[in-house]
């Protein structure tokens, strides 16, 4: 079947469902409002089933399908954010070039927009439709949107991009660019736990994280979730979270108290004796969300998130600032709300900069653990 | 109560010159009150009616009777609380005709099997129709009707009439013209898709625009060759804004699943108050969906067929349509 047809229209049939699955969202007294907002009102003893199957046979415009599937998935999920470093400036000219390539290239599917930003930076924005096969079929097209910045730091360029595969593909694209016109490699730097092989190596990285940013005071551990040496291999999936076996949840459960109780505390968590037990048991933290005080003015709560794609590997590092909980009169407000751009391009830079201090620190750590242990074993032999 | 003689005398003129465009017949008296079936719970001894059409159904066989309630009101007079009143009012009349001896008699046909709608009908006299009408449908709960199972009750507002309206009047300068581009009646009648879900089993007979298909965002007339040719044209009415290349993709391979792209039917889009840009995003879409179906710069019929499909905003527009003043409000 055509692709292209695939996605562009909805039968009856596709109609009826998107309706009768989508049982969460689309109750029976949503449904009566699509009827109403036509100028439609359906008897009360008609139940769902009947709604669905009524409204399915109506003419449907392109709007009064995106407005059913807006009711069933309203908004994207927040995305999480990733980065890499790039060991070189790139100026916007080169940018420039390599993006216009780039938008030649996929023209007619994707939807290429760039501009240089402050600082000698650079935002590339791609709309792109996503496909998913799992869902039904009028839910299948999705339309993507990825930012991708690029910041000169250092003598070096940081780019900030989602973490989405396809994000990754289009910086990948964007550099391939940049490289065949310098006839040259450029060497990438990301985050990644591989050179960190211990269970207890893995864990320090984020309860080190977490307790590090700085200027920031660590309020509470919000969730985590762990893995073993035993769980199976495989990239993290929200929804297989679910059904992480069960000793993962309880040693998740367990993790989060002794976390939380630390810092209650004051103890040093790699001392407790629970933390202890879960390390030799092989379990270690792969994602985090918690909450820290600013220490500067205004005392806002910031509640961060950060975890690996691949959790067993710990490649692809992501983080998201999920909100803030603004300061108010010598307290702070009960709901949590949304950081503007400028706020969450700094707290991501700082995140980025205090993760690849910490891998910088627990790397030359377990450097020099290694040649103690191989100098302790050479002594012995001695 | 009953309107006034006068009232349901000009409500008849209106209604008729809208709804005998779209095929839908009157049967029975106007502007009459009937005996309440369930007077302990609707708490009125009678029922006013003020006009009854009815049309086949493409889908079932059986025949609709729309029990119509007709109002009137001049501009910015009108507030939430008398149309959730006529509403609520109209649900139960619609509960009650389906019950009532009196009312079969005088509305129906014998030996038919029916289902009863309901259909409040407002405009405002003045001809300046009030876009936000339906703003006063929100706060009316849909579970408080005390409408029967499988029941509908419709509401048409200004802004719909003044749609519905504009096509009648299309469809007639169309027919008026010297080179007529739509025929006489009787060799038109309005497109039903054969579904997935459900046939379309009388495609001859049902030819009446169902209450369906005037509150939804397309209807299309189809017209065949007066003279018997195999020739058919097809009039369809597009009542979004029209700003969108997306929108007319979707309405375009809408029309390829009507199996209405082919040699023999003309298509004309005709469109309402749309955005100042529909004319180029409409011809924009079409050359995006023929690249899509097979890449640029490859003939195909279906290529063709989109190709030929013209778009035609509707430039004479019909802002007052009546200046008789309907039933009014109490």
């Amino acid at each position: 079947m055509s692709e292209f047809l695939d996605h562009l229209s909805a039968n009856d049939n596709d109609i009826y469902d998107l309706l009768i699955s989508g049982k969460q969202r689309l109750t029976e007294s949503v449904l009566r409002e699509l009827a109403r907002d036509r100028g439609i009102f359906c008897s009360p003893e008609d139940d769902r089933d009947d709604l669905a199957d009524y409204l399915s046979v109506l003419p449907h415009g392109f709007h009064d399908v995106a407005a059913i599937v807006q009711k069933r998935e309203p908004g994207h999920r927040r995305e999480k954010t990733t980065f890499v470093r790039l060991n070189t400036v790139m100026p916007v000219e080169e940018l420039k070039a390599a993006a216009a390539e780039y938008a030649a290239a996929v023209m007619g599917k994707e939807n290429v927009v760039y501009r240089p930003a402050a600082a000698d930076g650079f935002v590339v924005n791609v709309v792109y439709d996503e496909f998913n096969r799992s869902r039904t079929r009028l839910l299948q097209r999705d339309r993507q949107e990825a930012d991708i910045e690029f910041v000169v730091q250092d003598g070096q360029t940081l780019v900030r991009l989602p973490a989405t595969d396809k994000a990754k593909k289009i910086v990948a694209a964007l550099k391939e660019n940049v490289e065949r016109r310098r006839k040259a490699t450029i060497d990438e730097e990301g985050i990644e736990l591989t050179g960190l092989t211990t269970p207890e190596q893995r864990s320090k990285f984020f309860t080190r994280l977490i307790s590090t940013l700085p200027k920031f005071r660590l309020r509470n551990v919000m969730s985590l979730k762990v893995s073993s040496h035993l769980s199976e291999d495989g990239e993290d999936d929200e929804a297989l979270d679910l059904e992480d076996q069960d000793e993962e949840e309880a040693g998740a459960e367990m993790f989060a108290a002794v976390v939380h109780s630390m810092h209650l505390s004051g103890q040093n968590l790699v001392q407790s004796q629970e933390y202890k037990d879960l390390t030799a048991r092989g379990f270690y933290i792969t994602a985090i969300s918690w909450r820290s005080e600013a220490e500067g003015n205004p005392p806002d709560i910031i509640q961060f998130d950060a975890g690996f794609q691949d959790r067993k590997r710990g490649t692809g590092f992501k983080y998201a600032i999920q909100g803030a909980f603004r300061a108010h009169k010598g307290s702070h407000r009960k709901t949590i709300v949304h950081v503007n751009d400028a706020e969450k391009t700094r707290l991501l830079a700082l995140l980025e900069s205090t993760a690849r201090q910490v891998l910088t620190d627990l790397l030359a750590e377990a450097k020099e653990a290694n040649e103690a242990v191989e100098g302790g074993l050479d002594g012995t032999e001695v | 109560m009953a309107e006034t003689a006068n009232t349901a005398e000009q409500a008849e003129i209106m209604a008729s010159e809208l709804f005998g465009e779209f095929f839908w017949n009157k049967l029975g008296p106007v502007n009459h009150d009937w005996p309440c079936e369930d007077q302990e719970r609707h708490k009125v001894k009678e029922h006013p009616c003020d006009a009854v059409y009815y049309y086949e159904e493409p889908y079932a066989v059986r025949q609709t009777y729309v029990h119509c309630d007709l109002k009137s009101y001049a501009k910015g007079t009108i507030g939430p609380a008398p149309v959730k009143a006529a509403i609520e009012s109209l649900a139960k009349q619609v509960a009650c005709a389906e019950k009532s001896e009196t009312w079969r008699k005088l509305h129906t046909h014998e030996n038919v099997t029916f289902s009863v709608s309901g259909l409040l009908f407002v405009y405002n006299h003045d001809g300046e129709y009030e876009a936000d009408f339906q703003k006063n449908l929100v706060h009316i709960a849909p579970e408080s009707l005390q409408l029967p199972r499988a029941s509908r009750l419709f509401v048409l507002g200004p802004k719909e009439i003044f749609w519905l309206d504009n096509i009648r009047d299309e469809i007639q300068r169309m027919r008026g013209k010297k080179n007529p581009e739509v025929p006489g009646h009787e060799h038109c009648f309005y497109f039903h898709p054969q579904l997935v879900r459900r046939a379309n089993l009388q495609v001859r007979k049902a030819k009446a625009a169902t209450l369906e298909t005037l509150t939804s965002p397309i209807i299309i007339l189809e017209h065949h060759d007066p003279k018997g040719g195999a020739q058919r044209g097809v009039a369809v009415f597009y009542s979004r804004l029209g700003d969108t290349t997306d929108e007319f993709m979707y309405l375009i391979d809408t029309l390829r699943k009507y199996e209405l792209l082919d040699d023999r039917t003309s298509v004309v889009i005709k469109t309402l108050g749309a955005s100042a840009i529909s004319s180029p995003t409409f011809q924009k879409a079409q050359l995006q969906y023929i690249e899509g179906l097979v890449g640029a710069n490859v003939s195909t019929d279906l290529g063709d067929y989109v190709n030929a499909i013209r778009y035609e905003p509707m430039s004479h527009i019909k802002t007052t349509y009546s200046n008789i003043d309907l039933g009014t409000w109490g």
